[in-house]
């Protein structure tokens, strides 16, 4: 038993040594002296870092975090939000049209993401909301799994008798909603919520094709542009991806129970 | 009175709850899909063309663009590669990470996870700084422990760079099936698992036997999610390529051989010299049969595996 642990923790820590190398890699770069970077192998940290940092701040850096985190902020709440109610109405009410509306919003979760792109993009013209954040943000607004998920959470998690005696107890319906089924739902919408920010903080060719100011660039839109602002500091760019890292990692390393325990309770339960 | 008035104020609300989804649905997808089939049958261009020429972009991009068969052929090398690797290695790890023999899962968790977390554009980026020619540090590693005399220009020929990009892929998805298939596993009841271990069955036999068979909706889902997604791969190639280490920005890879459609699509419609909206249309259009294709294959081959359990 004793040796079979040793051997599962060993194989277990060389998988994460694997997994976490590139990313080590990437702290590391960010405090070397662009040239020195590949001289020799970067394994420890070099004493470049204040440097590096000052060079991305001089490059509206600032600003592109603030951009990226409000626009995922706002994603998020609206993604959320919109899968809440509209689970909430699949999962526990019939009405005319149920079934058909819902198998509709599964049927479309296999529709390709880029396939409306680039008439989105047009139809952000025409409202004359190019070079606004609203594309990104609006993008948030009819998330298909996010109700697929909801829906399943909300059926195994939500009990259908604590909705109905409150019912019987004069609360309107978007009282129950708000009041008795919404606290049922943390975990599902926090792992919504992780999974959101996390695929808004990321995005890239979103506003790729709807931002071409600079000062509303998102972040990996900046960062992606830095490699052409700075055509030799690798380093000081690396740093850029670092910092544009370390909301998730925090945000995950408090989220990881609830990001599986929301998993556990929704989507994946056969 | 009462009592019907009070029926008719219950049955609104689960439409008015439902209203802004798919309101916002037919307004942000539904038209811009519609919307997208109708510019892929015109020739819509940034000089303001717009007249329908029917399938023609149909008909050039089927019978006579060599580039598009290649995109797809290169995402369909990708992930009959990467697919069955993130299976099988993402249910090993979570049931390893899972096990009672480890206590620090989130450690374990956070470590595979975290290159998910990380964005596209830095995943593009690192790789191609780590399989660079001359300074990159996968070469320089190899040198210095004496594997090769020389350098290997990796992101210079066809098939090493598929390798990096299927390296790259795995890496990156790696933590995302973990997360499903732990997440899975610690819903199966352990009263399961106890009673076949007191029937004498091997650790062995429980994963074949218990832990696979259970898992089957998880795969289900996680393998038609990602041939959707692996066939609108673009952003980390893209990346990739994009010229941080050699300087100079290359489209597709060498000969093309890590073209992605929906980098062919962003090509043709946002980044060419005449922003060919109608062909990159028609791209989407092309990509998505093949997804849908792919999705019920896929689809059917995973309910036929499960017949006989």
């Amino acid at each position: 038993m004793r040796a079979k642990k040793f051997f599962t923790v060993l194989l277990l820590s060389l998988i994460a040594i694997a997994f976490l190398f590139p990313f080590y890699m990437m702290i590391v770069m960010g405090t070397y002296y662009s040239e020195d970077l590949f001289k020799q192998l970067p394994i420890l940290p070099s004493g470049y870092l204040v440097e590096n940092l000052k060079t991305i701040m001089s490059a509206s850096f600032l600003r592109n975090y603030w951009n990226s985190f409000y626009v995922a902020v706002l994603f998020t709440l609206v993604t959320v939000g919109v899968a809440s109610i509209t689970g909430f109405a699949f999962a526990k009410y019939e009405f005319k049209g149920k079934n058909a509306l819902y198998g509709f919003i599964l049927l479309t979760m296999m529709i390709p993401g880029h396939l409306g792109l680039i008439a989105y993009v047009m139809e952000m013209k025409w409202f004359h909301l190019n070079n606004t954040h609203a594309p990104l943000i609006l993008a948030g607004l009819n998330n298909a799994f996010g109700v697929f998920f909801m829906t399943q959470f909300i059926r195994s998690s939500v009990p259908t008798e604590v909705i109905e005696s409150a019912r019987i107890d004069g609360s309107s319906e978007p009282g129950i909603l708000t009041r008795i089924v919404i606290p049922f739902l943390m975990p599902a919408i926090s792992t919504l919520g992780l999974i959101s920010f996390l695929g808004s903080w990321n995005g890239y060719l979103l506003p790729l094709v709807t931002i071409n100011k600079p000062e509303l660039y998102t972040l990996p839109l900046g960062i992606a542009n830095l490699s052409t602002v700075f055509r030799t500091d690798y380093s000081a760019s690396i740093l850029g991806l670092t910092l544009g890292t370390l909301p998730l990692i925090i945000l995950f390393l408090f989220g990881s129970k609830t990001l599986v325990r929301g998993l556990t309770g929704g989507a994946v339960k056969g | 009175m009462q009592k019907s008035k009070g029926i008719s104020s219950k049955n609104k609300w689960p439409y008015l709850f439902i209203t802004p989804y798919f309101l916002s649905y037919a307004v942000l997808s539904l038209f811009p899909i519609l919307f997208t089939l109708y510019i892929s049958l015109t020739d819509w261009d940034l000089y303001g063309n717009r007249n329908f020429i029917g399938f023609s972009n149909y008909t050039q991009l089927f019978f006579h663009d060599a580039f598009f068969w290649k995109s797809l052929l290169n995402v369909m090398i990708f992930m009959v590669v990467y697919l069955p690797a993130l299976v099988l290695m993402g249910m090993l790890v979570a049931s390893l990470i899972e096990s009672k023999l480890i206590r620090r899962k989130t450690f374990f968790r956070l470590s595979v996870f975290s290159a998910y977390m990380t964005t596209p554009v830095a995943v593009g980026i690192i790789f191609s700084l780590l399989f660079d020619w001359q300074g990159g540090f996968f070469n320089n590693m190899l040198m210095e422990l004496g594997i090769i005399q020389e350098k290997i220009n990796w992101l210079g020929s066809a098939s090493s760079s598929r390798w990096v990009v299927i390296l790259m892929v795995f890496w990156k998805n790696l933590g995302y099936f973990v997360m499903f298939y732990t997440a899975g596993m610690a819903s199966i009841d352990t009263s399961i698992y106890e009673a076949a271990v007191i029937d004498g069955a091997s650790s062995k036999d429980v994963f074949t036997r218990i832990t696979i068979p259970l898992l089957k909706p998880i795969n289900l889902f996680l393998i038609i999610t990602s041939i959707i997604s692996g066939l609108q791969l673009v952003e980390e190639p893209m990346l990739l390529f994009s010229g941080w280490a050699s300087g100079s920005s290359m489209v597709g890879g060498p000969d093309g051989s890590t073209f992605t459609p929906i980098w062919y699509m962003f090509d043709a419609s946002f980044n060419g010299s005449a922003f060919k909206y109608g062909k990159g249309a028609a791209i989407a259009y092309g990509t998505f049969l093949f997804i849908a294709l792919f999705s019920v294959v896929g689809m059917k081959w995973i309910n036929r595996g499960g017949d006989d359990k």
